[in-house]
Parts: C-alpha cells; sequence; structure tokens
C-alpha cells in the first residue's frame, strides 16, 4: 500500500482551514477571514513540505495492521490528514479531498507532480450554494417529475470536482469533392419539360481547433462531460495548487492517446460539415469522395470545475453534472410520475372534448 | 395526495354531466306541421301520412324538420327562389333559427331543390352532404319517376347523412383534444432529458481557423425531359347538381 503525503491549506495567520472562494478568486480562512492569492500558498507551503522532508518526519507511514487484498493495494492509497491525525484511504488517481473526520480539505501534491502536474485550470466560478440555486432552478417548470423525487435529492451533498480534462489543438486538412445537381421545369401544352443541370464541386482547405476537450477520468461519464461544454478558456489560467483546496479532484487515468480517437471523430464531422456549408445553390448534393486528416499539434493538461451530484431514487442512481464556470446543467432523464402524465392526459382530452362538443354541435 | 386525486376524478366527472347536458338531446313540445305536401297527386296518400308521422318523430328527436314539396310548377321565378318562398309563407322550420331540410320538386318542368335553412341544418347538411342526398334520391328513384320510394329514401339519406356527421363532429372532439393532450405530455417529458455525446466542435474553430484554399464548381452536362401529363379538365358539380348558397338558405338543385 503505498503512502503518500498530503497537504491541508491552512490559514498562516490562525492555522485554521484554507477554501478557495469563487467570489474573490482566493483561497479564503474560515476562522480569520483573511484571504490570500493561490500562488502565495502554494510557495508558503513548499517551503514548509521541504521543511519537514528535511526533517525526516516519521508522522506518514503505512498502518502496518492493515490487510489488502494485491487487487485493492494496487489501486488504493491511504494518506494521513495532518490535521487530526486520521487515516485517509483513497482512490490511486485521488488528488483531492477532505478528511471526512474534521473535514479540512486536503491535497495529494504527489499527484501534481511532475507530468502529473495540470498546464491550467479554470477556477470554480460558481460556489456552492449557486450550484444549489441552479440544481433547484433545473427541477422548476417539470410539474411530471416526482414531488417524493424533488423532496429527496439530498441536493446539500453537491460536490465540487476538478475534472482532468486532455485539450487538443489541431488542425485537419480536408479535400472533399461532391456531385451537385440544379433543376427546373416548364409546362408546354400537355408536356412537363425538366431540365438537370450537373455539377462536380471541389473543396479543400483547413481549419485549425484550438482546445478541443476530452475527460481523462474513467469515472466520468463521457456524455456528461461533452454535455456540460463548452468552458471559457478565456478564465484558464496556468495551474496553481492553491485553487483546489474545498474541491474534490482525480487525476487523469485515462491518456492523452486513449482520447484521440473520440477527440479525432469530433473534429472530423466538424470539418466535413463546415465545408459542406460552403456548397449552396444547389438542390442536391452528394458527396462523391472525403479524405480528412487531423495533424495533432499539441495537448494540454487541464483541470476543469465541475458541480456534481449522485442521488438515488427507487433503487435507481441518478447523476446531476454543472459546469462550474457556466452553470450549465445536465442530468440523468428524471423520472416521470406515471400517474400524473395519465391525470394530464386525460384532463386535457376531457375538458378538451367538452369544450370542442359545444361548438360543433351548438355553434355550428 | 390520494385526496387531490379524488378531487380532481370528482371535478372532471361533475364537469362532463354539466357539459353532456348541452349536446344530448331534450325533450321539446311537438309541432303540427304538414311536412309532406302532394299537390300534384304522385305519392300515395297513405304514404303520405307515413312519411308525415316519420317527420314529426325526427322532428323532436333531432330539432330540425324534413319536408317534401311537390308542385306543378314553380311559375316565373327560378327553382331556388320558389323554394324559399314556399319555405317562408309556411313559416316552416323547426325553433328560433327554423332549421330544416326541405326538398321541392316541379312536376311541369322536372326541376328539384334541396334546400337547408338554420346554423344547425346547414352546419349538417353542408354541399357534399346535399349533393349525396340528391344523387341517392333524384338519380336512383325521382329520375325514374319511382316517387313514393324516392321520398322515403329522400328521409332515409338525410338521416343516415346526419348520423355520419355527428359521428364525424364527435370523432374530431375525442380526437383532436387527445392528440392535444399526447403533444403536451410528450413536450413535458422531453424536458425531462438533457444529455447526448458531441459530435461536433465548431466551438472550438477560432475567428482565423478556417481556410478554404480551392473553391472550384464544375459544370458537368444538361439533360432534358419531356414528359406526357395531360392537364386536368375542370368539371361541373358531381352528377349534374348546381350548389349555391346566401340569404340564410343552401341549395342544392338540377333536374331530373
Amino acid at each position: 500500500m503505498a503512502n503518500n503525503a498530503i497537504t491541508n491549506f491552512q490559514c498562516p495567520n490562525c492555522n485554521g482551514p484554507l477554501a478557495f472562494d469563487t467570489a474573490s478568486q482566493k483561497l479564503k480562512c474560515d476562522n480569520c477571514g483573511r484571504t490570500f492569492e493561490p500562488a502565495y500558498i502554494e510557495e508558503y507551503y513548499d517551503k514548509q513540505l521541504a521543511i519537514s522532508v528535511e526533517k525526516g518526519s516519521q508522522e506518514y507511514k503505512a498502518d502496518e495492521t492493515l490487510q489488502w487484498s494485491e487487487e485493492d493495494a494496487k489501486h488504493l492509497r491511504a494518506y494521513n490528514c495532518p490535521s487530526c491525525g486520521a487515516q485517509l484511504i483513497a482512490d490511486e488517481t485521488t488528488a483531492a479531498t477532505s478528511c471526512p473526520y474534521c473535514g479540512n480539505p486536503s491535497i495529494v501534491p504527489a499527484q501534481f507532480s511532475g507530468a502529473l502536474k495540470p498546464d491550467y485550470i479554470i477556477p470554480f466560478k460558481l460556489n456552492k450554494d449557486e450550484a444549489i440555486k441552479k440544481l433547484s432552478d433545473f427541477y422548476r417548470g417539470k410539474p411530471l417529475l416526482p414531488r417524493a423525487f424533488k423532496e429527496r435529492n439530498h441536493i446539500e451533498e453537491i460536490k465540487g470536482v476538478y475534472v482532468p480534462f486532455w485539450l487538443y489543438d489541431s488542425q485537419a486538412d480536408a479535400d472533399i469533392s461532391y456531385r451537385a445537381t440544379r433543376s427546373f421545369s416548364h409546362r408546354e401544352g400537355d408536356y412537363v419539360v425538366t431540365t438537370v443541370d450537373y455539377y462536380s464541386i471541389l473543396r479543400q482547405g483547413s481549419i485549425e481547433f484550438i482546445h478541443v476537450p476530452a475527460d481523462g477520468s474513467s469515472k466520468m461519464r463521457d456524455d456528461f462531460m461533452d454535455a456540460i461544454e463548452p468552458f471559457n478558456y478565456d478564465e484558464m489560467i496556468p495551474f496553481e495548487m492553491g485553487y483546489m483546496p474545498g474541491y474534490l479532484a482525480d487525476r487523469y487515468d485515462v491518456s492523452a492517446q486513449q482520447d484521440t480517437n473520440r477527440v479525432n471523430d469530433r473534429m472530423r464531422n466538424t470539418t466535413a460539415h463546415k465545408i459542406r456549408s460552403t456548397v449552396f445553390g444547389y438542390d442536391t448534393v452528394m458527396t462523391r469522395r472525403q479524405t480528412i486528416n487531423i495533424h495533432e499539434k499539441n495537448v494540454h493538461y487541464a483541470f476543469l470545475p465541475v458541480w456534481m451530484l449522485t442521488t438515488k431514487w427507487q433503487n435507481k442512481s441518478y447523476t446531476f453534472a454543472m459546469n462550474g464556470q457556466t452553470g450549465k446543467m445536465i442530468g440523468d432523464d428524471l423520472p416521470v410520475d406515471q400517474l400524473k402524465t395519465i391525470l394530464l392526459f386525460l384532463a386535457i382530452t376531457v375538458i378538451g372534448a367538452a369544450l370542442l362538443l359545444i361548438l360543433l354541435f351548438r355553434v355550428l | 395526495m390520494k385526496k387531490k386525486l379524488i378531487a380532481i376524478f370528482a371535478s372532471i366527472t361533475f364537469l362532463v354531466c354539466i357539459l353532456s347536458s348541452f349536446v344530448l338531446p331534450t325533450y321539446a313540445t311537438s309541432r303540427t306541421d304538414e311536412y309532406v305536401v302532394d299537390e300534384y297527386g304522385v305519392l300515395d296518400t297513405e304514404n303520405v301520412e307515413r312519411l308525415n308521422l316519420l317527420a314529426k318523430e325526427y322532428s323532436e328527436k333531432y330539432h330540425i324538420n324534413f319536408y317534401i314539396r311537390i308542385l306543378e310548377t314553380s311559375g316565373s321565378t327560378t327553382i331556388e327562389r320558389r323554394a324559399e318562398g314556399v319555405y317562408n309563407s309556411e313559416n316552416l322550420g323547426y325553433g328560433e333559427d327554423k332549421d330544416g331540410l326541405m326538398l321541392i320538386m316541379t312536376m311541369q318542368d322536372r326541376q328539384f331543390d334541396i334546400l337547408v335553412h338554420g346554423k344547425k341544418a346547414r352546419g349538417i347538411f353542408i354541399t357534399p352532404v346535399r349533393e349525396s342526398i340528391a344523387d341517392q334520391v333524384i338519380n336512383d328513384y325521382m329520375r325514374y319517376d319511382r316517387y313514393d320510394e324516392g321520398a322515403r329514401q329522400f328521409f332515409d339519406s338525410s338521416i343516415k347523412n346526419m348520423h355520419t356527421v355527428n359521428n364525424v363532429k364527435i370523432g374530431i372532439a375525442i380526437i383532436i383534444p387527445a392528440i392535444i393532450g399526447l403533444i403536451v405530455v410528450i413536450a413535458l417529458c422531453s424536458k425531462h432529458k438533457t444529455k447526448g455525446i458531441s459530435h461536433e466542435a465548431l466551438s472550438y474553430i477560432p475567428s482565423y481557423g478556417f481556410n478554404l484554399r480551392t473553391s472550384r464548381d464544375f459544370f458537368l452536362n444538361r439533360t432534358i425531359s419531356r414528359t406526357y401529363s395531360p392537364r386536368s379538365k375542370s368539371s361541373s358539380g358531381g352528377g349534374g347538381f348546381h350548389s349555391s348558397s346566401g340569404g340564410g338558405f343552401s341549395h342544392t338543385s338540377g333536374h331530373f
């Protein structure tokens, strides 16, 4: 069982827990309320870590009494919380979590070292209260949603997660030819004369793609992560650990190479669609030959903010995800109250039929 | 929840009961009009009595009066004007709107007119329906001097068509709200679905990102085809009938 250091970011002023504040975009102490730039705290803790390593700190040891299977040991890690000393067991990819005993946000610096260090991060823009409000608004305007589902949703358990993403910069080169027709007809006496002109169309060009995202976590559903796009990359900044406290995070476990096919398909589809949009003024257009080559230029590793909630109702799990920057909301197909649906249908049919009967028999 | 459901069901049932009273026929006092009058003497007397009783029964049941008038001539006026004159002078029709359907025939010039008056009657006996009645009565019987059978057929066809129109109205009254209800429910259920895998990346193309190097459209060839498609000839009213409306009356007339 591997044992790694974890870090609680604590206030240099009063040692209270630090958490990232979306309003000020800084780390804020829960106790004294002071705020600090993330870069400052990161530098401060780098120095602290260097001191503790130098001292040969013995507190980060594995608990030798625990017995794990070989399979479990491969995928789990044990940490000691520096604040309360409690042992935390987490997945091998966990990069940020919170201690379930003292509640302090905990970061695993080893998950951000060397090649694992993200290039960029988009800090959370929406705080937990705003996320809860958006989720509540998501339920509104859905009269067929079972009331019990809304009431027992545990909406307060929504969690902020930094999801690992790969951002691809590529160029697509396209060489596409089409066959098109234009037709018109007119009448000459008892005959209809139809004229059809045939054309051969050639289009060649290239399209640049910047930061096409694909999530690098096997735990995150691809359809969910696609659906909460796009993120505003204007607010993307170089990664600093100081933005992590208060949120959960996992490092990637799907490599950039593994995600390439999915991203390349998106780019190919977009290229074909964009080139096709330049062919107009014809009645029919058919693709005869299509060659699209994707040239990868660069891949970046980034942490993007997502609010997540998983809830259970009638033995079925429902997951909701919200873009932590833009607030775009996505979720599993919500359940439908069968009885309400039938009653609504019957009510519309009966009332509508009654009104129409009056209209048809009395008025007309 | 249970109480709410019971309340909703009770309200709907009450509403249906109240509104159905507007639709279902109620008993009214009968009128002793002469429904069938044969001035020319082509109809059997017993048949005339039978038809009068039938017309009276239909009047009470359907709140529309059915008439047959067989005259010698329409005089110097058209058959339609003659029919309107008879209808108004004899104060025919049921109720305030004077709903009624009348077959009038003039034997000297062998003309006929099917006249309808009143909002309810005109809503049922529209042009296609009148022409259908005319086709069944005139073409199958009156043209061959089978006047008694023709008169009976007039009543039968009128009632049969009225039932068909009423059935169509009931069908429309049920089907349209059901379709609307289905659309509403489907629309509300579709709001419960949100996600889907993205198959495009249009948002990730910068403003300078699209470079079209080659854009060529070549004309290849032209084909011309001629298809024989004769123009359809305009046809007059089906069965040689002429339909018109105006002044609160609708007519379908012709010769037999």
